[in-house]
């Protein structure tokens, strides 16, 4: 029998749900943000499909950068480069890797610097239409695509950030057991059983490491594989095209991500994003892509920051941001989330600096923040 | 289904379910694009799903627990009532507005099982397949919510006003 309290909630919630929605309104928007978030070649949970990445290499191929492939003067539709990550290159797919720490490999440190990364993938993060590296707080995430399917590879020291990053990927596993299979060493695989076809893998590659795969897809096999190729006895430095010259007080590198096209796209740089801040809230996360790729600030004041042209605005996730259309050839976007309001967003925004050369990949700073 | 469809056929709902969720109107706008967002860009998977529907407002939940997860306290973001525009019924527009109070002080979780129950009327199971739990978490959560409410010191002025 339904109670007195229980009615009441019933016509409070009916009374608070609002008024009609404009749905053409709401597609429009959720369809724009949409295309916003592919374009930004996030791709580094593998969430973003490998068409996402086709969509931002598209973009970058068919604008004159020097020296680089001509646009093709046909519509991106019948465009020979718009479906580039499912057409692998003559010499095969070739992601450049990331420049090599000078630090003994200590898998021990794992997710304790943002800068570094101590493992790699053998092959499968080179013979890929893309790879993405990330380093933060806890875990750190190597990505990659074959055959139209992505792979993550992440490693942590505790099992919380691990499932963080299945939730991430709206895999939440809470109430429900992996399913052992007898691989020996404690191998798990999980297949949810509304959602066939997705899986993780566990296991612990190390004392006091585990590891992870995640695919959106990819044959069981395929993990197999991979999980094979997964070193501990390499450590790699997260790059980026540019670099800052101050941080706010209290501020610190909370994490690097940079994603590199496997073809021989102009400087092979999908995105970079690093973050800068005091925690997982109060920080400034800072968005390096070409120029060419698509800004789209609609309410915008214009001003001079770190010598260049900047543009001041609220983004479409409401974050105070500063970008820069053209900073020597990258399109770099500055948003702050918490604390982080628009001062402490231009104060980051100046000290942007960039002294390498884009397309060059070897002229990238090793060391990103003072 | 495509994108589009499934937006026109359920975006409205979604939108009054974050409405409910949120206790904001413009964060519920702002929670249901960044969802359908994401939606729109593993399309693919989302429509692979037996019951796309459950699947986004399962994406809903989450992200708003990772909102208030993010923002890391028991901060209520609560629109202002319109005042009473007549004696005669002010004094149950104040009750509803001092439940609909009381209401955002409930764990998000808790929340979000009373909202699913009571306005969407959905039955136990099909709540702990939205939010990943067990039926009888959901129960548990259910009733913690409905004593929370009854235990909280303004619930008694409320019914010793009726």
């Amino acid at each position: 029998m339904i109670t007195q309290l229980e009615q009441d909630l019933a016509d409070v919630f009916g009374s608070r749900a609002g008024d009609a929605v404009d749905t053409d309104t709401l597609a429009a928007a959720a369809t724009a943000r949409g295309r916003r978030l592919r374009a930004r070649a996030v791709t580094v949970r593998g969430t973003v499909t490998v068409v996402a990445v086709a969509a931002v290499a598209l973009v970058l191929v068919r604008l004159p950068s020097g020296g680089e492939p001509a646009a093709p003067s046909s519509s991106s539709s019948s465009s020979p480069w718009s479906d580039w990550t499912q057409h692998r290159p003559p010499g095969g797919w070739a992601v450049p890797s990331l420049p090599r720490a000078d630090v003994p490999a200590d898998p021990s440190k794992i997710g304790t610097d943002p800068s570094l990364l101590h493992f790699t993938v053998d092959e499968w993060s080179v013979n890929s239409s893309y790879t993405t590296w990330q380093s933060t707080a806890g875990i750190e995430t190597i990505a990659f695509a074959r055959d139209s399917v992505s792979y993550t590879v992440s490693l942590a020291r505790t099992v919380e950030p691990l499932d963080l990053a299945l939730a991430q990927e709206n895999m939440d596993i809470s109430g429900h057991l992996p399913t052992p299979i007898d691989h020996g060493g404690g191998l798990h695989v999980f297949t949810t059983g509304k959602m066939q076809g997705f899986f993780y893998l566990r296991w612990q590659p190390a004392p006091g490491v585990l590891a992870q795969i995640f695919s959106d897809g990819g044959p069981l096999s395929a993990a197999e594989q991979i999980r094979s190729r997964v070193r501990l006895d390499t450590t790699l430095r997260c790059t980026a095209p540019v670099r800052l010259t101050a941080l706010p007080a209290g501020a610190r590198l909370v994490s690097c991500e940079t994603t590199l096209a496997g073809s021989d796209l102009p400087g092979r740089l999908l995105s970079c994003i690093l973050r800068v801040g005091e925690n997982t809230v109060d920080q400034a996360a800072i968005t390096v892509t070409h120029r060419h790729t698509s800004a789209s600030p609609s309410a915008v004041t214009p001003l001079t920051v770190a010598g260049q042209q900047a543009t001041v605005f609220t983004d479409d996730q409401w974050r105070p941001s500063v970008e820069f259309a053209d900073f020597n050839g990258l399109r770099i976007h500055v948003a702050g989330t918490g604390s982080y309001k628009s001062p402490t967003v231009l104060s980051v925004a100046e000290s942007i600096r960039v002294d390498a050369d884009p397309l060059d990949l070897s002229t990238w700073p090793t060391h990103l923040v003072p | 289904m495509t994108f589009e469809e499934f937006v026109h056929s359920r975006g409205a709902a979604l939108v009054r379910f974050a409405r409910l969720l949120t206790g904001d109107e413009h964060r519920a706008d702002d929670l249901v694009q960044e969802v359908l967002a994401k939606a729109f860009v593993q399309w693919k998977r989302v429509s692979a799903a037996e019951r796309p529907d459950i699947y986004v407002r399962r994406m809903l939940v989450n992200a708003n627990t990772s909102f208030w997860r993010r923002r890391s306290s028991s901060e209520v973001s609560v629109a202002a009532p319109p005042p009473s525009s007549s004696p005669d019924i002010g004094a149950a527009v104040a009750d509803r507005d001092e439940l609909w109070r009381l209401i955002l002080t409930l764990p998000v979780r808790a929340r979000a099982v009373l909202v699913l129950r009571y306005y969407e009327d959905l039955d136990d199971v099909v709540i702990a397949e939205i939010l990943g739990c067990s039926t009888t978490t959901v129960r548990t959560t259910a009733l913690r919510g409905l004593n929370l409410l009854r235990a909280r010191p303004s619930f008694s002025t409320l019914r010793s006003s009726r």
